[in-house]
């Protein structure tokens, strides 16, 4: 009786235990840093390096995104997309998110502001490249280790804002380089070429949007699927759209396949799954 | 006509617009029935509380940094204008003081400064009473000694604009930062670091607790060149912070250059609604998938609203902007961080919905002037009051929109501070004051029982603060020993009047009682 009860009392924490690791340990498919190693990602997409400031959670996300490429090389298919089971989906920190953008694209988002400047007169200088996402982290919700020292993760107006437009100049930066020579490591020309145009360069800009997507989201997608479809749309209006006229009054060229792949990658990096894991 | 519940003599200028149940009646027909505890117990303050219309309410901060002379603002004497020739000169013996403002170097009359004249007055506005008055920093004259004709806090109050001084706040400290901080946070500071979290975002967040209160805004929380502290509060109520006015349209508006072909931008905005995204998926039940598409949204809305519009009326050439020029005395050279650009960023925040608690600092009318005379002190000062009486001017005469009702100061409640005050006496070479405890600030606005002064500081010879009695709202004689609930008015219990004007629960500052007679809440 008593090694009965025993076996019973040891069969129900089993049971709790095998629970306990369906919630925590189980269906992580995003935020488990172990699978993001770069040697698991044949698409050499996955690779979001960590340091950088970018800490804990872009170690998450480099994991989501060699956990996706792993899948998208030798995988069943399609990654689960959503909110894994058993964890609360975060917004990345603005730390974070500043070093996603330096490391997708290559480029800070920079412009001019006021910066502290300790060798000016009145403590402060305007500079023409200022690291904005830095200056502004505060807006972002960084706090400043004086009197906070809680990151806020929320996501208002002004967050919005600043990462828009983050997305728009460092996009825009990331294709303008890219147009001009042939870097040792792009940014936007994962799989394919600069001339890839629709609709005969269909088939290598969707295996490249599909490893964009890897990169930028860590979800491996499916070509012809309807993500995919929705990233090739946004790719045809930048590449064929006519010349025109901007409200600054800048004369903007007819679309080219760069154009194109900049406004994909505005597309990926304002969408958000960019800011959560 | 007397103050039921204070005891203070206010008259009818100056906004004095109490009306209806105050805490004496209540707490007379609460005796009557010999119920008052149970009363209380049985959640009286609720009900009293309720009747408060605070939705929607808007917070101004207005920050003087430096520590503001008191006798020449909020604080000036008037004992010593009525006493004898040579009693005032035994006085001024006695003091070292010429609270008089006519001798020496530091006499004021005809003296010119700053573009101003400043005559050697005190302005107690028609039919407001002692000890309501201001100091000769308030008004700038012609050489004559009339009033420049333009608006100034005086006039407002005579208009029937709600003022209320509170005089005798103690700031515990001398140095600049703590005692800013102090005030701002109601928590005293640790050496220069601030504790707690900002007023504004204590009341925002407080109000974000009441279903409605909270105005459909852009942000909630604008910080204009002055630190903001979250503390413990929710990351939606952090400031958004800004340099100065340009950094405006950062928020507002998005360079030409940022922008794609509208083929491309309607392609963008189909991507980010297509039905089968991760957002989509996740619906109304992620927090964070809904504020990312909400600001999302949000963003695009204030963009194509053109709002930065609003922000440019320093150099555009519209109607519009011309007028707010005309309002605050601005030119085409003016600074964006001048005090009447950052008096009109205010009431354009306001008016535009951009904000509902918007600070300022006045960055470049500061006040420190440890070897500056009275009229020194006076030009410096004088700017920021006139940029705050166009403010009021400007709120008063601007009908808010519904829900919204009367003018947007009868939704404003506004706070002019100091970070603390200086001293009576002039250093030893005659010129220069140096930091001083015991301050004063300026309430205006919604909420406020105008023509009222609470607390009070002893005479010049220490200007000390005098011990309020918080139960009966009244200062105690010199010599009287202190009770229970009778100390130091301090910073916190400025935050608790504050909440408690919007008839929010005021429990938020530890210790704290609110001045309830410069409140037209009853008290709960």
């Amino acid at each position: 009786m008593t090694t009965r009860g025993t076996r019973l009392v040891l069969a129900c924490l089993n049971i709790l235990a095998l629970g306990c690791q369906g919630i925590i340990g189980g269906d992580t498919p995003r935020g488990n840093p172990s699978n993001g190693a770069p040697g698991n990602d044949p698409a050499g997409a996955g690779t979001m390096p960590s340091g950088s400031g970018a800490g804990g959670a872009a170690g998450s996300a480099g994991g989501a995104a060699g956990s996706a490429g792993d899948a998208a090389g030798n995988g069943p298919g399609p990654a689960k997309v959503g909110p894994p089971a058993g964890r609360i989906v975060r917004r990345m920190s603005a730390d974070q998110i500043r070093a996603a953008f330096v490391e997708l694209t290559g480029f800070a988002y920079e412009g001019r502001a006021w910066v502290r400047d300790p060798l000016s007169s009145g403590g402060y200088s305007e500079k023409n490249d200022a690291d904005l996402l830095d200056l502004f982290g505060s807006s972002l919700g960084r706090p400043d280790y004086d009197l906070t020292v809680h990151e806020s993760l929320e996501a208002g107006v002004s967050f919005a804002k600043f990462v828009e437009d983050a997305a728009r100049s460092t996009c825009g930066r990331a294709a303008q380089k890219e147009s001009k020579d042939t870097a040792p490591a792009p940014k936007l020309l994962l799989r394919a070429k600069a001339s890839d145009a629709l609709p005969a360069g269909d088939s290598a800009i969707r295996a490249n949007l599909v490893a964009l997507a890897l990169r930028f989201w860590g979800q491996a997608l499916d070509p012809q699927g309807a993500d995919a479809s929705a990233l090739v749309d946004v790719f045809r209006a930048a590449s064929m759209a006519p010349a025109w006229t901007d409200a600054g009054g800048v004369k903007r060229a007819a679309g080219a396949p760069m154009d194109g792949w900049r406004a994909v990658c505005i597309a990926l990096t304002t969408d958000p799954q960019f800011f959560v894991y | 006509m007397k103050c039921l519940d204070c005891e203070l003599t206010v008259s009818p200028a100056c906004g004095d617009r109490r009306d209806g149940t105050n805490r004496r009646d209540v707490l007379r027909a609460s005796a009557v029935l010999g119920l008052g505890t149970l009363v209380s117990r049985l959640g009286l303050p609720a009900a009293l509380a309720a009747g408060v219309p605070a939705n929607g309410r808007r917070f101004v901060f207005l920050y003087v940094p430096g520590g503001w002379d008191q006798l020449l603002f909020l604080d000036p004497r008037e004992a010593e204008l009525t006493m004898s020739a040579d009693a005032y000169k035994r006085e001024v013996e006695r003091t070292q003081t010429d609270t008089q403002y006519k001798d020496g170097p530091n006499a004021l009359d005809a003296r010119y400064a700053g573009g101003n004249y400043f005559s050697a007055r005190m302005y107690r506005p028609k039919g407001a009473q002692a000890p309501f008055m201001f100091g000769p920093a308030t008004v700038a004259t012609e050489q004559d000694g009339t009033p420049k004709k333009a608006v100034n806090l005086v006039g407002l109050c005579e208009r029937g604009v709600p003022m209320s001084i509170i005089r005798g706040i103690n700031m515990g400290t001398l140095g600049h930062e703590p005692a800013f901080m102090y005030f701002l946070t109601g928590e005293p500071a640790v050496g220069s670091t601030g504790r707690g979290t900002s007023m504004p975002i204590r009341i925002a967040a407080k109000m974000g607790e009441r279903a409605g209160a909270l105005g459909d805004v852009v942000t909630p929380v604008l910080a204009m060149g002055i630190d903001s502290f979250t503390g413990n509060k929710g990351g939606q109520y952090g400031a958004f912070m800004l340099g100065d006015l340009s950094d405006t349209a950062r928020l507002l508006k998005r360079d030409a250059g940022l922008f794609e072909h509208d083929a491309v931008e309607q392609a963008l905005a189909a991507f980010a609604k297509r039905p089968g995204s991760a957002a989509a998926r996740a619906g109304r039940s992620s927090e964070i998938y809904r504020q990312l598409r909400d600001g999302s949204d949000r963003t695009g809305a204030v963009i194509s609203s053109h709002l930065d519009q609003r922000f440019s009326f320093l150099s555009a050439n519209d109607e519009a902007s011309q007028k707010v020029r005309a309002q605050y005395g601005l030119g085409a050279g003016s600074s964006t961080r001048s005090a009447g650009a950052l008096a009109a960023f205010v009431a354009q925040s306001l008016k535009a919905n951009l904000s509902q608690f918007v600070s300022v600092r006045f960055a470049e009318n500061f006040v420190d002037s440890h070897g500056g005379t009275n009229l020194s002190h006076a030009s410096g000062l004088y700017p920021a009051l006139a940029a705050v009486a166009s403010l009021v001017d400007d709120l008063s005469g601007s009908p808010a929109p519904a829900p919204l009702k009367g003018s947007w100061l009868d939704n404003t409640t506004i706070c002019l501070f100091s970070e603390f005050a200086r001293g009576a006496r002039f250093g030893f070479s005659g010129v220069g004051k140096d930091h001083h405890f015991a301050s004063s600030c300026l309430l205006i606005g919604a909420g406020i029982h105008g023509g009222t002064v609470v607390g009070a500081t002893t005479t010049v010879g220490g200007m000390q603060p005098g011990v309020f009695d918080f139960d009966q709202q009244r200062v105690l004689a010199d010599d009287a020993k202190p009770g229970n609930r009778q100390r130091h008015i301090l910073p916190e219990d400025v935050g608790a009047t504050l909440l408690a004007s919007a008839g929010l629960d005021y429990g938020e500052y530890r210790n704290a009682n609110p001045l309830w007679s410069a409140l037209t809440q009853s008290p709960f």
